[in-house]
């Protein structure tokens, strides 16, 4: 790991941006999450067959 | 120990839930964090962006540099998701577990209950934050 302390420190940083102004995801339940990133990965992935294609 | 920590693992430590266990795992990683290594794909990472605003993407930049390297996809052997696929697993989810075996991780962190578990005979384990939280 290259530098915990740091990385802590951001990641706290991240915790209260979201706090502040959470993105739609933080609205949904923990299942819907779940499906949301799947979803996200699909269209990743997707998109990055279309550019090899 | 060397993990890969799936999206949803990151978007729940992030968030304000009512069960923070992912956070806790990712603290208590971080205060081990000589004793271990976290690898991430291209891929993950974008999952993440995508569904961060601007500003917290800007910090999640920084904390993923300060805690690692990001991994191009392209340098997974074609080979090793090829077989993933042949078990049955979606192309995406495929790269993920190759990834996974290719970095020679132990442990794949998710929330999600039903990835990979089917599949019994992988060369890592999948486990959720609370099941890694008991493990450093």
């Amino acid at each position: 790991m290259k530098n915990p302390q740091k990385a802590k420190k951001h990641l706290i940083k991240i915790r209260e941006i979201i706090a502040q102004n959470p993105p739609p995801i933080y609205k949904m339940s923990k299942d819907e999450i779940i499906k949301k990133l799947r979803k996200t990965r699909e269209e990743i992935w997707e998109e990055k067959l279309a550019v090899r294609h | 120990m060397r993990f890969v920590i799936d999206s949803n693992e990151y978007i729940f430590a992030f968030g304000p839930l009512k069960e923070p266990v992912s956070f806790k795992f990712l603290e208590k990683l971080l205060e081990t964090g000589h004793s271990h290594t976290v690898r991430i794909p291209r891929t993950l990472f974008e999952e993440v962006k995508r569904n961060l605003s601007p500003e917290s993407f800007r910090e999640f930049i920084s904390f993923i540099n300060a805690l690692t390297t990001i991994d191009e996809d392209i340098v997974v052997p074609f080979e090793i998701a090829i077989k993933y696929e042949a078990k049955g697993l979606k192309p995406a989810d495929a790269f993920i577990a190759a990834f996974t075996e290719w970095v020679g991780a132990e442990v794949l962190v998710n929330e999600n209950r039903h990835f990979l578990n089917r599949h019994t005979d992988l060369p890592f384990e999948v486990l959720t934050a609370e099941e890694c939280l008991k493990l450093i």
